[in-house]
């Protein structure tokens, strides 16, 4: 296992360098440059756009630029947002909390809700339940997630005549308001996440339902309840990698529900750093979604070894 | 062919009359997407208290329907349609699932073919030991544990107390039966049924877990109902075999009579398609020719007509019953020519039906 760990690490970071590359050229190859686009209205000569050109270190070639980039970075200095003129770190370090809050309880929404309608639809096979979760599953799997907020936002203010609080609060400033806030964009997320993870956690119930060691349990005399627990914990495996999985779609999708719902987080701030060209802020914002995506996938293979200790012995 | 040497029967417990489990005239039908399929038809066996009882037959002869029947683990399309089970005093047709759930593990257990795939992977040993204990019985967590220790170094697990927390995946495929079989016998049942309980283990093994259920029922008194597809296993654990054909009960006596005189010409065609022994290479197997009728195309005479060597016109028409044989010695068979003096299966090595294989 430790081994196994130290090999992702490693992988992890290669994967990291390979993007901070990638996303450097990339960005510089998207027409449009982050000077014109500051200074868009104002009648600003092109001697000035040279001379803010250079200043910016935009003039040299992009090899030297990135290696300047890590040079900085190696130093803790990540730059400063050409937009909002105030370091990378200290914008992150603002907006990225909302962002985890809002994956942190669309994940949870998605998996308890997933996992327990996947289970109760195997269980009861067959029955209505089963039906409604087969065509809900079917349903939440083909809507997009920011057609389900616009659908949510409009539902929650035309119809029950309530719009979420506009101007975001954290949730140490206002718990009620923060969580009135966040509730739609995570629903909007959890749909598409607690879908895939009900049909996966319903077949993967199906099987062990009707394994072997589910009728050793029977042969014991175990109350139905007790072969329910064993089965869950067994399905636990596939949903898991699932989680992993998804977890990209889900990050995705905070970059255009934060916008919809006007949430101060990581994926706005990748949006609008997008239209500003404000390459500083981008390159890390991205990052960081990266590492975000490495991270928990690597939490979720860990965490396969305790959900199944056949892992534990094979991957030592 | 080993013979046995013992009495056929040597009860512990000879003084309790009432059989520990008595089947009467079984029938188990499937629901398919053609209609009803019965896959137990009349099937009838008694074992008694401490007695050891194979039920011997090809896959899909019944005989592990029949097994499931009783713990009453049949997949929700099976069902028992007609007859009786009864355990000890006890009917277990029409038990509700409350109540059957009582039954299993406390009055009779079962193991099953393949140890690697029947305990649950997640759970440790001692977990999946424990639990078969405390379903039944109110004991707390730590006499639960020395009882499941206690079991384990009675089925033979070496270093049982450290064993508790190894996962199925850390044990053989031998010890993970010997662990199913503890499971099995947690809570002290009248009855083990054992479903092909070595076929899937190595053959040095298969003697090994023969040999502890051998013991177990020695030592505790457990009766034993034995399926199985294969005669040495028969000859080595059992008193009396029970054949079962196409979900039919087509003969059954002591195992010694039945194995050395058949009276069905299926037993009959079954023993010839037994290797005599390892060594004896001269004579040549014989197999039985045709197949297993499928249920949909069930004879209307007898079920082994189409593929019986001294078929007559009236087994072709005519179901035969089982009935006892004349000379009474608790054997029975499902033949027109089984109260005839001459046992047809006994004479004449059926020319007919057998094909001779070379080995």
């Amino acid at each position: 296992m430790p081994r196994m760990i130290a090999r992702r690490v490693l992988y992890g970071f290669l994967i990291l360098n390979v993007m901070t590359v990638a996303l450097f050229v990339l960005v510089r190859m998207v027409p449009g440059d982050p000077v014109r686009a500051q200074l868009a209205d104002a009648a600003v000569s092109e001697e000035q756009l040279a001379e803010l050109t250079a200043e910016l270190g935009l003039d040299a070639p992009i090899a030297v630029q990135l290696g300047r980039w890590y040079a900085d970075a190696a130093r803790g200095d990540l730059g400063e947002s050409y937009a909002l003129g105030r370091p990378v770190t200290e914008v992150i370090a603002e907006r990225l909390p909302v962002t985890l809050e809002l994956t942190v309880m669309a994940v949870l929404l998605g998996v308890v809700v997933g996992l327990a309608a996947g289970a109760v639809s195997a269980a009861r096979r067959g029955s209505w339940i089963d039906n409604i979760v087969r065509v809900g599953a079917a349903l939440g799997l083909s809507m997009p997630n920011f057609w389900i907020g616009l659908l949510l936002i409009s539902f929650v203010s035309v119809v029950l005549g309530w719009l979420p609080p506009l101007s975001y609060r954290g949730p140490t400033e206002d718990l009620g308001t923060n969580l009135a806030q966040l509730v739609l964009p995570a629903i909007a997320l959890a749909v598409g996440l607690s879908a895939s993870i009900a049909r996966m956690s319903r077949s993967a119930m199906l099987d062990v339902l009707g394994s072997d060691f589910v009728r050793t349990l029977r042969a014991k005399g175990s109350s139905e309840f007790t072969v329910f627990r064993h089965a869950l914990r067994n399905s636990l495996i596939p949903v898991l990698t699932l989680v992993g999985v998804q977890l990209g779609a889900l990050l995705g999708g905070t970059v255009i529900l934060e916008q919809i719902f006007a949430l101060p987080g990581l994926g706005r701030t990748v949006f609008e750093a997008v239209g500003n060209r404000d390459y500083p802020l981008l390159q890390v914002s991205v990052l960081l979604f990266g590492f975000l995506f490495i991270t928990i996938n690597l939490l979720v293979d860990i965490s396969y070894g305790v959900v199944n200790p056949r892992m534990r012995a094979t991957s030592r | 062919m080993p013979t046995r040497s013992q009495a056929p029967t040597t009860r512990p417990e000879a003084a309790d009359d009432t059989p520990v489990l008595r089947i009467d005239s079984l029938n188990t039908a499937f629901q398919t997407r053609f209609g009803p399929v019965e896959v137990v038809n009349d099937a009838s066996l008694t074992v008694h208290a401490g007695e050891s009882v194979a039920v011997v037959g090809e896959s899909g002869s019944g005989k592990s329907v029949t097994a499931l029947s009783v713990m009453g683990l049949l997949e929700s399309t099976g069902e028992v349609t007609h007859g009786s089970i009864r355990l000890r005093d006890r009917e277990l047709v029409g038990l509700s699932n409350r109540a059957y759930r009582a039954v299993r593990g406390r009055d009779v257990g079962m193991i099953f073919q393949d140890p690697t795939t029947c305990l649950d992977p997640v759970y440790t040993i001692g977990h999946q030991v424990t639990q078969a204990i405390r379903v039944h019985a109110d004991r707390g967590r730590r006499a639960a544990r020395e009882r499941a220790v206690e079991l384990l170094t009675m089925v033979g697990i070496p270093d049982p107390a450290s064993r508790m927390s190894a996962y199925p995946h850390e044990l053989s495929g031998g010890q993970r039966q010997r662990v199913m079989i503890a499971i099995a016998l947690a809570c002290g049942p009248d009855l083990l049924i054992a479903d092909e309980p070595t076929t899937a283990l190595d053959v040095t093994v298969q003697a090994q877990i023969l040999d502890l259920l051998r013991r177990t029922r020695r030592e505790l008194g457990t009766a034993l109902l034995l399926i199985t597809h294969d005669l040495a296993v028969v000859s080595e654990v059992a008193e009396r075999v029970v054949v079962m054909y196409a979900g039919q009960v087509v003969e059954q006596g002591p195992v010694a009579d039945v194995l050395t005189a058949p009276r069905h010409p299926y037993t009959a065609a079954l023993l010839r398609s037994v290797p005599p022994a390892v060594t004896d290479r001269s004579t040549r197997l014989r197999v039985i020719e045709g197949t297993v009728p499928s249920p949909h195309t069930m004879p209307d005479g007898c079920r082994f007509a189409p593929r019986c060597a001294h078929v007559m016109d009236r087994c072709v028409t005519e179901q035969p019953p089982l009935v006892a044989a004349p000379d009474g010695r608790d054997r029975r068979s499902r033949c027109w020519l089984a109260d005839t003096d001459t046992p047809p299966a006994g004479s004449a090595p059926g020319t007919r039906a057998t094909t001779e294989v070379p080995r």
